[in-house]
């Protein structure tokens, strides 16, 4: 172990040295999200699964393990979960007092589209509602269509 | 001994089949015969039904409604349907004096039927001023009766009343938000009163039900507990394959059970992760997480999907297992088993942790009266589970115990989980080492056209019970002869389980608040539906 872990440590060195360049842009492009996550159903199930044993945090700065932050420090609200009458007003209010610019996800089915559940009352168009960056479809998502979506949210210009 | 029970009431008494019953009372001596009942040994309420009589051509009773009391003895596992007849505008007595969990069904009753009760102003339960009509009565038209903009401004003034006098009490996690509304008030770190507001994921499962036919369904009832929604799908299965009397083939039997016991063991372990999450305990929350997703890794090498299989259908199992899954699954169990093992050790020693967890204490006369199943039951030292007291399957082949909790606090309720995990793990090695051979399904419904093959002709009302993680998830279907459902009733674990915390939890202490919620595992997509 002590001797895979001097390599690496030489490896970065050099890797620091011709690469610095390079890796302030690379670094410059990932802006840090604080995530607030709201979700009611079981698109939450695959968002725990990216976020928690750590996959994302090594590639994006983002955590959700160790800190949830309130509606005022964060600036990504990923929405999933049942849209129904009664829980709108209630996303409403969390994006009214979120950091601006907010970008905004809808993950899953019933986020993007209403889902399964026609003729309710669910609601089908979010987007003409809130200005959504990105739709994650699937239902749910799998995992590595969330790490693919985030990496578009912080690429994107 | 069923026999000397329902002896007294001699021929008023019906059977349908060897655990269930029925028996049809009348207005006037209704309180009476219900009582009789609880004292001969029906002391669970499980569950109030409905049904409207508006489309159906061949009625018994010319009355509107029909509703319909489901009493079970624990002892014996026995069923009592007893049925009462009422006009539209009709008011009936309360029961809550018999059974204290029948409040939050008379509830739902007033709140999608309209049935109003004497004695009692009830609040709806769900839709209180989001409606105007009652959903679920068949001549609900949907367009007239509240619409989507009204509603939206009418919430946004209630909001901000009495701010400073309640405190909102909601788990951060994820998953979590937005499900209920929980307000308490406390003095002294101790809570005074509870105020719950529920129907924030109300969709209509119940309503859409009649719409679809029913293996359409699997997928609606898979996302009702989408912590283990396997053991749903088999749930609903099970319950079609006994009205249609389908012999399901031996590997289809064992498979449903193989991926029903790792969906109990995954819904446990995240149930686990939440609770440390809540503690805050995160980097261990992680550790489970990742354990946890070893059982979604075989999940979706089976069959392609991590979370909702949808690997059932009426009459068998999608697809079978190679000798390549199996193997894996026995390197993953192992693994699994031994960090369960060291899970529980180092649980065990933390006595911060077990501070925290030894409220939320449910005995074992309150967990009966309110009508508790599953884990909360059996932590609270009542030995009753379906997979032994009316086994399905193979569960009465198989070689597993039942772990019961001394005291019924948070604590008990976490250890018991913990070994219910190993028992599940136990379950599953026992099944793949003696896997049955042959077919995975049923000739006759394996076919393209699958969905107009199942149609029910049996017009007797069946109720169906399985095991799931939570607890006792029933289903109620009538058929009309149709391909469709006239109407489904869906008697799910949470329900009850919310309804012991919204009573229990007034004189806990403010700290114990949250370890006491988490450790009941409430899914509130399975309490509103």
């Amino acid at each position: 172990m002590k001797k895979k872990n001097k390599l690496n440590q030489k490896i970065f060195h050099l890797y620091n040295f011709f690469k610095l360049t390079t890796l302030i842009e690379k670094m410059g492009v990932h802006q840090v999200l604080k995530v607030l996550p709201f979700g009611n159903a079981c698109c939450s199930l695959d968002l725990i699964a990216t976020f928690g044993p750590k996959k994302c945090n090594d590639i994006f700065n983002i955590s959700l393990a160790n800190d949830i932050y309130s509606e005022n420090e964060s600036d990504l609200l990923i929405i999933s979960g049942f849209l129904t009458p009664k829980v709108l007003p209630e996303i409403f209010n969390i994006y009214k007092k979120m950091i601006r610019p907010t970008k905004v996800m809808a993950l899953g089915a019933c986020a993007s589209s209403g889902g399964l559940y026609e003729n309710t009352d669910m609601l089908k168009e979010l987007f003409k509602n809130i200005p959504v960056d990105v739709f994650v479809p699937g239902c749910p998502p799998h995992p590595s269509a969330i790490i693919q979506a985030l990496d578009y949210l912080q690429n994107k210009s | 001994m069923t026999q000397n029970i329902l002896f007294k009431f001699g021929k008023r008494i019906k059977k349908i089949n060897d655990q269930n019953y029925k028996v049809e009372i009348s207005q006037n001596n209704f309180l009476k015969d219900l009582n009789t009942f609880k004292e001969k040994g029906f002391i669970s309420l499980t569950d109030i039904n409905c049904l409207d009589q508006l489309n159906l051509s061949k009625i018994e009773n010319q009355s509107r409604f029909k509703l319909s009391y489901l009493l079970t003895n624990l002892d014996l596992t026995i069923r009592l349907r007893a049925d009462i007849y009422i006009e539209k505008d009709e008011e009936i007595p309360t029961v809550d004096s018999l059974w204290e969990n029948a409040k939050w069904f008379e509830r739902e009753l007033l709140d999608l039927f309209g049935i109003r009760f004497s004695d009692r102003k009830y609040k709806r339960l769900f839709n209180e001023g989001f409606l105007k009509g009652h959903p679920l009565r068949k001549d609900f038209d949907q367009s007239k009766e509240g619409s989507f903009s009204e509603k939206l401004e009418r919430n946004d003034k209630d909001s901000g009343e009495n701010v400073d006098l309640w405190e909102k009490v909601s788990s951060n996690y994820p998953g979590q938000k937005g499900t209920f509304n929980l307000l308490a008030k406390f003095s002294n770190d101790m809570t005074t009163s509870i105020e719950l507001d529920l129907g924030y994921t109300h969709r209509g499962v119940e309503k859409l039900c009649e719409k679809n036919n029913y293996n359409q369904i699997i997928h609606l009832v898979e996302r009702l507990n989408f912590n283990s929604s396997a053991l749903n799908s088999i749930g609903w299965c099970k319950a079609i394959e006994e009205m249609l009397e389908v012999n399901l083939p031996d590997k289809a039997k064992a498979l449903r059970m193989i991926i029903g016991e790792l969906a109990r063991v995954f819904d446990h372990l995240n149930n686990i992760a939440q609770m440390l999450f809540e503690m805050n305990l995160n980097d261990y929350h992680c550790l489970i997480i990742s354990s946890r997703e070893l059982i979604s890794y075989l999940f979706e090498k089976y069959i392609g999907k991590r979370i909702h299989l949808s690997f059932v259908f009426i009459g068998g199992v999608r697809q079978d297992v190679d000798d390549q899954w199996i193997t894996d699954c026995f390197n993953i169990l192992s693994t699994l088993m031994d960090r369960v093992n060291s899970l529980s050790k180092g649980l065990c020693r933390n006595s911060v942790f077990r501070g925290k967890m030894k409220g939320g204490k449910i005995s074992k006369k309150d967990a009966l009266a309110w009508g508790g199943t599953g884990p909360s039951l059996r932590a609270s030292g009542v030995n009753y589970d379906l997979r032994k007291n009316d086994p399905y399957y193979f569960y009465q082949d198989v070689n597993f115990e039942i772990p019961l909790g001394p005291e019924g606090t948070a604590f008990d309720r976490l250890l018991v989980r913990i070994e219910e995990i190993r028992q599940s793990m136990k379950i599953v090695m026992q099944l793949l080492e003696n896997l049955p051979g042959g077919k995975i399904a049923d000739d006759l419904y394996n076919s393209v056209d699958m969905a107009q093959r199942v149609i029910l002709k049996n017009k007797e009302e069946h109720y169906s019970a399985s095991e799931v993680a939570n607890g006792e998830l029933g289903f109620s279907v009538y058929s009309d002869g149709k391909n469709i459902p006239y109407r489904v009733k869906i008697k799910s674990p949470s329900f009850c389980n919310m309804q012991i915390f919204s009573e229990l939890a007034i004189n806990e202490k403010k700290d114990f608040l949250l370890p006491f919620l988490t450790s009941l595992n409430i899914v509130a997509s399975e309490i509103d539906r």
